[in-house]
């Protein structure tokens, strides 16, 4: 039974001379059991003289195995495994036949070779991707968007910092699927696995608006979530002005309207008032005197220019007395309605009360304490007022509150002031007022204006002036006085240059002849 | 117009300057009745270049005004032409009118 297997059996003695061999031993030999029994071990199967180098016996470590390959001088070749096993004063050698065993090694061998080179090259391959995994998870852990991959089963493979960190801060969603992430119980309606073609999708989450753009791929998706926060916070703060604009523009339009129906009100208010005014004013023009007086040795002029219909000026000519002749100039503050009605109040009041007085001052003492009694507004009236005593050739003046009048003296070739104080009327009841006497001479001129004169004014804002109309009345003194005044008036009119005044302007002068 | 105001111990002094007229008087006049309950007010008229007949109006009634609660109003440092226009006006004698701040100030 030994013999059936590839294994050989002998035996020897302390001698090293075999006394048992197996068949199988015999027949890789080629010899018969005559030619082995008795002969030593290491010559037979070794061709050596003495025991074997490595024999065990001889090193006395039994219980190791070698290997080892015989060649019979037959021609068999086989590689052993040898075990030797002590009996009392025997050995009991086995060899077991590892030839096709060797060979199958040896072959395998080489696979293990080549299969260790791939898993190699296959440890190389995993590294350097592992590497650009490293490298990928780094890039999308510093994107400022989020990011994550997701499997077909909705688990999330991959997830960047950005998200991870700062997105989901505070919420653990490890093991938990994607839909988790946009706070789903499951998978979410517009998910790309079963929405094909879906590129792109808008979520909250909690107070952040994501745009999610999606990148389907056969396994896996990549999810990026882009912060559009500021985003729309820069949309929605553009509607919100362009509302307010819009808002605005209409509050614009409807005070437009506003403005337009005011403006037309205003404008039907302010025809109504030139119209009444107009209408004032010709009552005044009614109230002046039309024509100049006619008195042997005197000459006069007279101009009278309101600028808004109704004025405030007022001049007249009333005989007191026979032979005496009141010549008044009165400027009322203020313009418009209530400057004409206290103009046609003078005017009443002088006409009523210099009756039979020949002293000026006393006429200004008695209208100033009517105009006081009668004015309730802030206004009052300066007056320049002198009675010609037309025999004597001389005329008593005062004044109230009115600028001098001037007085042309033809023997000296002179302008000189009539200078005569007094308070403005209607403001303080009791008042005297200065009076002072001057002769007439042939040639000289009285010439009585109001301030509107002197104050009209260039498109530079310069005043026509005191000093201007004093060298033009020396300049026309030779003329009549109304020529004189036109001539006067045509100097301020090349003066200012402008299409209107601004102040009522009158102007009476008296020429003795 | 401009405006300006000094404080002193002895009450106010009210600097116009340029014109006194009917646009600019308003302004004046409301300045000057507000400092008129706290104390003493000088009109110091040396930026004033002009006073038309109704910047003479407003001033006229400013005096009204005080008169009525038994205030005056203290003018100084007039020109020339405005004494004069002062004088002839009359108004030199309802306004107490000096010749300098200190002056003003001081009675």
């Amino acid at each position: 039974m030994i013999d059936e297997f590839k294994t050989f059996l002998f035996k020897i003695d302390h001698d090293f001379k075999i006394v048992f061999a197996s068949e199988s031993l015999s027949n890789f030999l080629g010899m018969s059991d005559l030619d082995i029994i008795g002969k030593s071990c290491y010559s037979l199967l070794n061709q050596y003289s003495s025991p074997c180098k490595f024999c065990p016996i001889v090193g006395k470590n039994f219980g190791l195995k070698y290997y080892y390959e015989l060649i019979s001088d037959s021609g068999n070749y086989g590689y052993f495994i040898s075990n030797i096993t002590k009996a009392e004063d025997r050995y009991l050698i086995s060899m077991l036949d590892m030839t096709e065993m060797r060979a199958y090694h040896r072959s395998n061998k080489h696979q293990i070779k080549e299969q260790r080179a791939e898993i190699s090259r296959l440890r190389n391959e995993l590294h350097a991707h592992k590497r650009k995994l490293a490298f990928f998870e780094r890039s999308l852990d510093h994107s400022q968007a989020g990011a994550m991959f997701i499997d077909r089963d909705y688990n999330i493979v991959y997830m960047n910092l950005k998200l991870r960190e700062v997105i989901l801060y505070g919420r653990d969603v490890t093991n938990s699927k994607c839909y988790a992430v946009y706070g789903y119980d499951s998978p979410c309606f517009f998910c790309p696995w079963t929405n094909i073609g879906k590129e792109r999708q808008a979520k909250i989450i909690g107070d952040t608006s994501f745009v999610i753009e999606f990148a389907r791929m056969d396994y896996y998706i990549l999810e990026v979530l882009r912060d559009v926060t500021k985003d729309l916070s820069y949309v929605k703060s553009i509607r919100e002005n362009q509302l307010r604009l819009i808002k605005k523009q209409r509050q614009m339009e409807i005070l437009n309207i506003d403005l337009i129906d005011t403006n037309d009100k205003l404008k039907i208010i302010q025809s109504a008032m030139d119209d009444e005014l107009k209408r004032v004013g010709y009552i005044q023009s009614s109230l002046l005197p039309k024509n100049t007086p006619e008195i042997d040795g005197y000459d006069f002029g007279v101009v009278f220019i309101s600028t808004k219909y109704a004025s405030g000026d007022y001049y007249d000519f009333i005989y007191a007395s026979e032979g005496n002749l009141g010549i008044v100039l009165a400027d009322v503050s203020g313009h418009g309605t209530p400057a004409a009605v206290i103009m046609a109040m003078t005017r009443a009041i002088m006409r009523s009360y210099t009756l039979g007085v020949t002293s000026s001052s006393d006429v200004l003492s008695m209208v100033n304490e009517v105009l006081c009694d009668n004015i309730y507004t802030k206004d009052f009236v300066t007056m320049f007022y002198l009675v010609l005593d037309i025999e004597k050739n001389s005329i008593n003046y005062s004044s109230a509150g009115h600028h001098p009048v001037l007085f042309y003296d033809a023997s000296e070739f002179m302008v000189k002031k009539l200078n005569v104080n007094g308070l403005l009327l209607g403001i303080f009841k009791d008042q005297e007022y200065e009076e002072k006497v001057l002769t007439l001479d042939t040639g000289d001129i009285l010439f009585l204006y109001t301030d509107g004169l002197v104050e009209v004014i260039d498109k530079d804002n310069k005043q026509y002036g005191y000093d201007r109309l004093l060298s033009k009345i020396i300049m026309y003194s030779s003329l009549r006085p109304q020529a004189m005044i036109d001539e006067i008036m045509q100097d301020v009119k090349d003066f200012t240059n402008l299409e209107s005044y601004r102040d009522d302007i009158t102007i009476v002068a008296i020429k003795k002849g | 117009m401009e405006m300006n105001i000094k404080e002193s111990s002895k009450g106010f002094i009210i600097y116009p300057t340029g014109d006194i007229d009917i646009k600019s008087s308003p302004m004046l006049k409301s300045k000057v009745l507000e400092l008129a309950n706290r104390g003493s007010v000088v009109l110091s008229l040396k930026h004033v270049h002009y006073i038309n007949s109704s910047g003479l109006r407003e001033i006229v009634d400013l005096f009204k005004i005080l008169k009525e609660s038994d205030k005056e109003l203290r003018l100084c440092e007039m020109s020339i032409d405005m004494k004069e226009l002062f004088s002839f006006t009359g108004l030199s004698k309802v306004f107490k009118i000096f010749d300098t701040e200190k002056d003003a100030l001081g009675s």
